[in-house]
């Protein structure tokens, strides 16, 4: 059976930190974790985070996740990623995150 | 890591400080020539011609200086002779140090610094009084005072410095005096600093920064609890490949804050930060310094460093005492004024009808344009990246900064006693919970704050929240301070023990 592609953000907080925050880090840890690559192969991508993980910024996600709402917009987003492994707090912050990125899309739009 | 708990007790008058020792040879006005002429002489063999003739011409000054110690010993003594040996010689042997905030007080500041030789013989010492010192009460005078030490040290010998006030009436100028002290000549001898003050500083491990030798206090009852000054490495000096990747300062330093406000409510009231109020402090901070790694410093993109402390303090005792908080972010470098302007063009557009509509609003400040530039970069989708914004990403860095100070604010006694300053430029913003009140959006909303009650872009923000500064400060200062009152902690709807 194939394995779903699976983003685990440990790679990011190597258990030093609890948070994760920055948009150029969130930029670099797409590039990272070749995401641009994943989304054109495959169907679902989950996210997992390790325990300890606190809190993520929406500088981060905006940074991770510019390229995806501008290729699929906020629908192909949730087709693309699953966040159910993440605990309810983390999955709040990436939807605040989508949810200023969807922001920036509406206003680019109104300009 | 363990968090650095910093617990001390002030007393009630007369404390005062000292520049610290120079471990510096001790020596003879002899010795001094003869260290000065081993330590910026340079060797011209294996020199072509033309670069001999340069480093000559430099010798030859370097040797004109150190004749200029050993002429000077003779004379009158100076007030550099009552130092102990090795601290005027340090001072002696120093040399002008670039410094972006030094530079930005003092205009022209590398051609008007004058070599420690010139100083000797004018023998020129200054005393400057402070009173004061806070971007809150008193912000042409606080940077009016930054401005004079920086003359001070760029033309005097020797001076001393007063601090009047009793107490730390504000973190922020003296995250920026820890700052500039980096690149200071050692000028100043010391001076005479309130007990209070004096007791927030030994807890902020500020001393270190500042280069105060503290004088021993008498125990007052008033108790400190430090969130000691942490500063990121200096800008543009990342040699890591995967700089982004790898776990950042910033999010170490975030952690350490929400402890050290564990442990602040747990003295004010035997609380806790609820798992949001962790997380909301947590991302406030993130977003605070990763704001002044990406705009801090132009020349070092995504690179910029910043300082931050805190502290909080009780006052009075039993079921009456108070807690005042400060918290104060520093980033060195481009102003937002000027940061702003790297905008993209419909965001510059924009801006400039703002400017046009609003700046008759200041007829008599000469950088009203600056101020309104200040207040419109920080509404959502404003960016000095213009990259960011053409990728649908960025420019909320405020709002949550702003939107943390609201909630504090709300949970003040009073909700009078939250003060949040701004300080980049010529600009001194007062953000009054009233502003942030009427700005605060819903998550599906855009944020905006335009300093006027009805929190529209059409009027003009409010004049007294705008104050225009005598000198330029490079960089950005967020300062705060707010009060925790302990009934109100302990009845709050969320309160968890």
């Amino acid at each position: 059976m194939r394995r779903m592609p699976n983003i685990d953000l440990t790679e990011l907080t190597k258990k030093k930190v609890r948070m994760l925050t920055g948009h150029v880090r969130g930029v670099e840890s797409r590039g990272y974790f070749h995401l641009d690559d994943l989304e054109g192969k495959e169907d679902v991508i989950f996210i997992t985070a390790p325990d300890d993980l606190e809190a993520i910024t929406p500088s981060f996600v905006q940074g991770f996740f510019a390229a995806t709402i501008r290729k699929f917009g906020a629908a192909g987003l949730a087709r693309h990623y699953d966040f159910s492994k993440l605990p309810t707090v983390l999955q709040q912050d990436f939807q605040m995150g989508i949810e200023r990125l969807k922001l920036h899309v509406a206003a680019s739009k109104q300009a | 890591m363990k968090f650095p708990f910093g617990r001390i007790f002030g007393r009630q008058h007369g404390s005062y400080w000292r520049e610290q020792k120079k471990a510096v040879e001790p020596g003879s006005d002899r010795t001094l020539a003869k260290l000065y002429r081993g330590k910026y002489r340079r060797n011209i063999a294996d020199l072509d011609s033309e670069k001999r003739r340069s480093i000559a011409g430099h010798n030859r000054r370097v040797e004109a200086i150190a004749r200029s110690y050993l002429k000077a010993s003779p004379r009158k003594r100076t007030s550099l002779d009552k130092l102990a040996n090795g601290t005027k010689t340090a001072i002696l042997l120093a040399k002008r140090r670039d410094s972006i905030l030094l530079d930005g007080f003092l205009k022209n500041r590398d051609r008007n610094w004058r070599d420690m030789a010139t100083r000797l013989r004018a023998r020129e010492h200054r005393k400057l009084d402070i009173r004061q010192f806070s971007f809150f009460e008193n912000p042409e005078g606080t940077i009016r005072g930054l401005r004079d030490i920086a003359a001070a040290e760029a033309e005097c010998l020797s001076g001393r410095i007063n601090f009047l006030d009793e107490d730390c009436l504000d973190l922020g100028p003296w995250l920026v005096l820890a700052v500039m002290r980096r690149d200071m000549v050692p000028v100043f001898t010391g001076g005479s600093i309130g007990d209070q003050l004096s007791a927030v500083i030994r807890a902020l491990g500020l001393s270190t920064a500042l280069r105060f030798s503290l004088s021993q206090t008498t125990a007052s009852q008033n108790e400190i609890w430090a969130f000691p000054l942490r500063s990121r490495r200096a800008a543009g000096s990342s040699t890591s490949p995967t700089v982004h990747l790898d776990p950042q300062s910033k999010e170490e330093v975030a952690d350490e804050l929400c402890a050290a406000i564990n442990r602040w409510l747990g003295h004010g009231s035997g609380l806790v930060l609820t798992k949001d109020g962790h997380r909301l402090v947590l991302k406030i901070v993130g977003e605070t310094l990763d704001n002044a790694e990406r705009f801090s410093r132009p020349e070092f993109p995504n690179d910029g460093d910043w300082s931050i402390s805190g502290y909080m303090r009780r006052h009075g005792d039993g079921d009456t005492a108070t807690f005042t908080c400060q918290l104060a972010f520093l980033s060195v470098g481009a102003s937002i004024n000027s940061s702003v302007q790297g905008c993209d063009g419909p965001t510059k557009a924009k801006m400039d009808e703002y400017l046009a509509a609003h700046s008759h609003i200041f007829p008599n400040q000469m950088f009203a344009d600056d101020h309104l530039r200040t207040i419109f970069a920080l509404q959502d989708r404003v960016s000095g990246d213009p990259n960011a914004i053409a990728n649908g990403r960025g420019g909320t860095g405020f709002r949550d900064i702003i939107t943390l100070f609201a909630d504090l604010a709300e949970a003040t006694s009073q909700g009078s006693n939250a003060k949040l300053a701004i300080v980049s430029g010529r600009t001194c913003l007062h953000v009054a919970s009233l502003y942030c009140e009427v700005s605060r959006p819903r998550p599906d909303q855009l944020f905006n704050i335009w300093f006027n009650r009805e929190n529209l872009k059409e009027l003009p923000p409010d004049r007294g929240s705008v104050v225009e500064l005598g000198e330029e400060f490079r960089g950005t200062l967020i300062t705060m301070l707010f009060e925790l009152d302990r009934d109100y902690l302990k009845n709050a709807p969320d309160a968890q023990h």
